[in-house]
């Protein structure tokens, strides 16, 4: 935001602008400064720019000449994090000019909250209760424990509302979660719903309520088998902990090479992979229960001539 | 003179020693003090200016590596007095890096030797011969024709032969028999052939590797070396003698046989300090010193003190031999070559600028040269093409960086920017990595998605890695008849119809160094490229997100709560992250709406590979490297390896072999031995 156009007094002046006006918390922020000066005159020098509490910010050198552009000076660098509008200023070391220092106006948009969802089967049965969890975090650090949310369906209709507990999640310090269970729609296909997250009111700083979509895969009961058996190609010995997809379903192998993955019948793609193997993909139709061999092909391992050639 | 004296009495110890530890400790005492050669001594200046030398050589060479130390010795077997100057606190270069798959032919000893189904003169050598007979049937013939052979195209639909310099090619394939023997004369040696190098041609088989094996004790003169200095002892670890832990050489050897760069460097390094040559590491040459600036006789360099010091420690590294070292810290040295100034130190790979003549994009910082920690930044600044241009060289095969598959590639090992090595602690400029990263190998970049520096896809990622293949014996798809089936100079290697059939070059690197929305004038950068992935990723690969494989501190691995958390985290602390990922959150929301529907609009990942959601905390962040390997365009030098310029002539007293040398696109070690041997032999010979 540029500064009030003030009077331009007499003698060389820094005018300041923040980029975007509004910035998001430790998003990008670029500071140009531009140097007015009554008449063309050849400036070296540099800009120092200091924050609210008027620790160095930065510097950007300002070079060249005035004519026909005015001297400018840009310095591009991770915003803070504290909401609102600070004064910051800004101020110009130069042999050549000496000029007033500068203040100018940094605005910090209210905290964003992270919201996760994760666990959420990748193909979740018609009618049948499934599971759900969601964490929310504030990443400027603020402890968001207790702060609420609530789930809307894809016609925006709130369908479950809960708040997130006083535990963070295993292993982080700061994601607050809960687990809930919820009713499958019972209509097969694809389904977005949407998890809210709300401010709490008695959080310090201003907050922006978030909003992150969630898809559900909804299917009809399983009516077949697909038997999968994973060997090595070159070897014939079974491939285990290979991963199984066949969309939405997934497995893995076990020690025998085999996985056994039930679904309706219809049209599939089959991937069974890992690593150092090529991914085996298998396309067709899927009527019956049935035995699917994946041979799999070892990624031609790069000879060290040619990793290193 | 004092100076012949003191170098005689060297070469008088080197004679005396016996097994190579003791002889290299002694050696350390006997490095050649500043105090005795260091004065400055007054000579009768050649190019007539009052400036006095601060030494005198017969043979100057610039750089300690592939090239550099072939040529010393050479020029030393001669009777020359040498020097090398190298940058580096140890020498090797890129050599000492390499996995030594040294790739000549013509006919030369180790092939004849193979062909003849015989072993290695001391008997290490227990497996048969890798290839037939008639796959090493050679002949400088056929190999002058492989590397000049209009007709071959890659899987790139480039043409790695038909721009080599010919005068150039034709003595390089005249030398490379007894460049092999040469090298086999100064302890290196060579395992079985199989197939052949990247440029090395198409019809024969002519590369083997370098191998010592394992025993009680490191010694080159009767190839052994422990499984410490090997650095197979622990995986973990990698030795000061070794940067990179060598392999099993058990198919091309026998058991306990091992390879790598380390077999072909550190022997050429004890040969060279034996025979007397003078070396003065932590310095960069800079300047060639010319008669005039355009005319006359190249009679010596300027080279600064460069020290390569430890960053926590302070103290300056030091090479593990000694003998033969000029401790000298002087800032500024003018050295005097009495015969000739021979360039060998590397190419242009490290230097942002120089490369990016060839691709505006790879003027971007982020992306380093292989083997970077080892070299340090001056390792491959293009040193030699700028001092030679200054006095008026030429240039040759510029477009040659573009025609050889690996010039620039995405490396599978992630979490590193040094992602061209194996190097592990142990090693001293370990430091400089950081991290040793992970290797996902191909199959592993299903696991995530590849975002570029705003926090966008910009391509499928599992065609991310995937590279053409070299042009090389037995044919890998760069012509229709494989092996023994090529046809030299057949029409039909480049017909249209066969580039169609095997052209397979994907374009997810150009993608990758595409601008975007983070991009800025004036050079817009594409920036680093991350891969992001979640918790769920690691228990489906055990992928070992721990030191030395990883590490928190050095900007190049990030784990976080919330993808908000891990895009600030980025933004903070990697060192060329210049803008936020402002768009991370929303691809990983819209990713996992393709994950859910089974299919990727943007980019159709799900035709290649199964797709996965990045939903469970916590989540990760690993750099992928853009890697410039190796330089093709470079110095124009003619059969002798002097440097040619712009008038056609030779430069008097300047040489070049190796990545500094243009017009020849043969990847490594082979080019740059051979070039070596060559300048060696005719800088000894200069009145
Ligand atoms: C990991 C890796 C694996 C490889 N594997 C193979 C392989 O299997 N087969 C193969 O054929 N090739 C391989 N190569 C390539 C091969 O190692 C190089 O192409 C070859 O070493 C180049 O030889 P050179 O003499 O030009 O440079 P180098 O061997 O790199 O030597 C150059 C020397 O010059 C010094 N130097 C640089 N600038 C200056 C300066 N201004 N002043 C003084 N000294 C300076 C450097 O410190 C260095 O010691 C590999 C390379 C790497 C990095």
């Amino acid at each position: 935001m540029e500064t009030e156009d003030q009077e331009v007094e007499v003698g060389p002046h820094l005018v300041v602008t923040a980029s975007p006006e509004q910035v998001e918390p430790f998003g990008e922020i670029i500071l140009t400064a531009r140097l007015e000066t009554p008449e063309p005159m050849d400036v070296e020098g540099e800009v120092v720019f200091y924050d609210a509490s008027g620790a160095e910010a930065g510097r950007a050198a300002l070079a060249g000449r005035y004519a026909p552009e005015p001297l400018t000076a840009k310095l591009e660098r991770m915003a803070p994090s504290e909401p609102g509008s600070q004064t910051w200023t800004a101020r110009l070391e130069s042999d050549d000019c000496d000029c007033e220092e500068a203040e100018f106006t940094v605005t910090i948009a209210p905290h964003p909250i992270s919201v996760t969802v994760w666990d959420i089967p990748s193909a979740i049965e018609q009618g049948i209760t499934f599971p759900m969890t969601i964490g929310l975090k504030c990443p400027c650090g603020c402890e968001v424990k207790g702060w609420s949310f609530r789930l809307l369906n894809g016609e925006g209709q709130e369908i479950a509302a809960g708040t997130v507990g006083d535990e963070p999640w295993p292993g982080t310090t700061s994601l607050f979660y809960t687990c809930i269970d919820l009713d499958a729609p019972s209509v097969e296909g694809h389904h977005e719903w949407a998890v809210v997250a709300l401010p709490s009111e008695e959080a310090e700083v201003p907050h922006a309520e978030r909003k992150l979509a969630v898809h559900l895969n909804v299917t009809r009961a399983p009516e077949v088998t697909l038997r999968i058996e994973a060997f090595d190609a070159a070897t014939n010995a079974p491939v285990p902990k290979a991963k199984v997809v066949v969309h939405p379903y997934r497995g893995w192998t076990n020690e025998e090479g085999v996985a056994e993955v039930r679904l309706p019948k219809g049209a599939y793609t089959v991937f069974v992979s890992r690593a150092p193997y090529f991914a085996f993909k298998s396309n067709g139709e899927i009527t019956e229960d049935m035995t699917l061999r994946a041979e799999m092909f070892e990624d031609r391992e790069y000879s060290v001539s040619e990793l290193w050639a | 003179m004092r100076k012949k004296d003191k170098e005689r009495r060297l070469e008088e110890e080197a004679k005396k020693a016996l097994s190579r530890r003791e002889f290299f400790k002694a050696g350390a005492a006997a490095g050649v003090s500043a105090a005795a050669l260091g004065g400055s001594v007054a000579v009768a200046s050649a190019d007539h200016s009052e400036e006095a030398w601060d030494y005198e050589y017969d043979v100057v060479i610039c750089g300690g590596g592939c090239a550099g130390i072939t040529a010393a010795i050479r020029a030393r077997d001669s009777g020359a007095s040498v020097l090398v100057v190298d940058q580096n606190y140890d020498l090797g270069g890129r050599m000492l890096h390499s996995g030594s798959f040294l790739s000549l032919g013509g006919g030369d000893p180790i092939q004849k030797r193979d062909m003849a189904g015989e072993a290695d003169a001391e008997g290490f050598i227990t497996v048969p011969p890798v290839e037939d007979p008639a796959e090493l049937d050679d002949s400088v013939e056929l190999l002058f024709t492989d590397v000049t052979d209009w007709s071959v195209v890659d899987g790139k639909a480039q043409s790695p032969y038909r721009y080599n310099e010919r005068e150039m090619m034709r003595a390089w394939a005249e030398n490379c028999p007894p460049t092999r023997q040469f090298l086999m004369d100064n302890y290196v040696r060579f395992t079985r052939v199989s197939g052949t190098h990247g440029g090395g041609g198409l019809s024969r088989a002519r590369a083997p590797y370098c191998f010592l094996m394992l025993g009680d004790k490191t010694d080159i003169k009767a190839g052994t070396i422990t499984r410490e200095d090997a650095g197979v002892a622990d995986f973990e670890r990698t030795s000061p003698f070794a940067p990179v832990q060598m392999e099993d050489a058990t198919q091309f050897v026998g058991p306990d046989a091992v390879r790598n760069g380390v077999a072909l460097a550190r022997p050429l390094e004890f040969s060279a300090r034996e025979k007397g040559v003078h070396f003065m590491l932590h310095r960069a040459f800079i300047d060639l010193i010319r008669e005039k600036p355009f005319e006359g006789r190249v009679t010596g360099i300027t080279a600064e003190y460069r020290p390569r010091v430890h960053p926590k420690s302070g103290e300056r590294l030091e090479s593990f031999w000694q003998l033969g070292n000029i401790d000298e810290r002087r800032p500024n040295l003018r050295i005097r070559a009495r015969k000739a100034v021979i360039l060998a130190s590397g190419g242009h790979a490290g230097n942002p600028e120089v490369r990016s003549m060839f691709y505006p994009a790879m003027r971007d910082p982020a992306f380093p040269t292989s083997g970077s920690a080892l070299q340090g930044p001056g390792g491959q600044d293009a040193t030699a093409l700028k001092a030679a241009l200054k006095i008026g060289a030429n240039l040759a095969g510029m477009q040659q960086n573009l025609s050889y598959p690996t010039t620039y590639h995405i490396a599978t090992t992630l979490g590193t920017r040094d992602a061209y090595t194996n190097m592990m602690p142990g090693h001293p400029t370990f430091v400089f990595r950081g991290s040793a990263g992970v290797n996902v190998g191909n199959a592993g970049f299903e696991e995530f998605i590849a975002v570029n520096q705003v926090g966008k896809r910009f391509f499928n990622e599992v065609r991310l890695p995937k590279r053409p293949a070299g042009n090389r014996y037995p044919g890998d798809g760069a012509a229709p008849g494989r092996g023994l089936e090529h046809k030299p100079l057949d029409w039909r290697n480049c017909s249209a119809e066969w580039i169609r059939q095997s052209y397979n070059y994907d374009h997810g690197l150009d993608a990758a160094l595409a601008m975007n929305e983070g991009s800025r004038a004036p050079n817009y950068y594409s920036g680093p490229i991350w891969a992001i992935f979640d918790e769920d990723a690691i228990e489906r690969t055990g992928w070992e997100l721990r030191f030395p494989y990883v590490n928190e501190e050095n900007g190049y691995f990030f784990k976080a709560e919330s993808i908000e958390d891990l895009a600030a985290k980025i933004y903070a602390r990697h060192p060329y992250q210049r803008v936020p990922l402002a768009y991370l959150g929303k691809t990983i929301e819209t990713w996992n709406g393709y994950v859910a529907a089974g299919a990727d609009p943007e980019f159709e990942r799900e035709k290649d590979a199964p797709m996965y959601a990045i939903s469970k905390p916590p989540f990760y962040a690993l750099s992928i490297m853009v890697i410039w390997h190796d330089s093709y365009g470079g110095l124009r030098c003619n059969g002798r390896q002097q440097v040619i310029d712009m008038e056609g002539k030779p430069i008097p007293g300047l040489y070049a072999g190796g990545e500094a040398v243009g017009g020849f696109n043969k990847h490594g070690l082979g080019k740059g031995h051979v070039q070596g041997f060559i300048a060696g032999t005719h800088a000894a010979q200069e009145g």
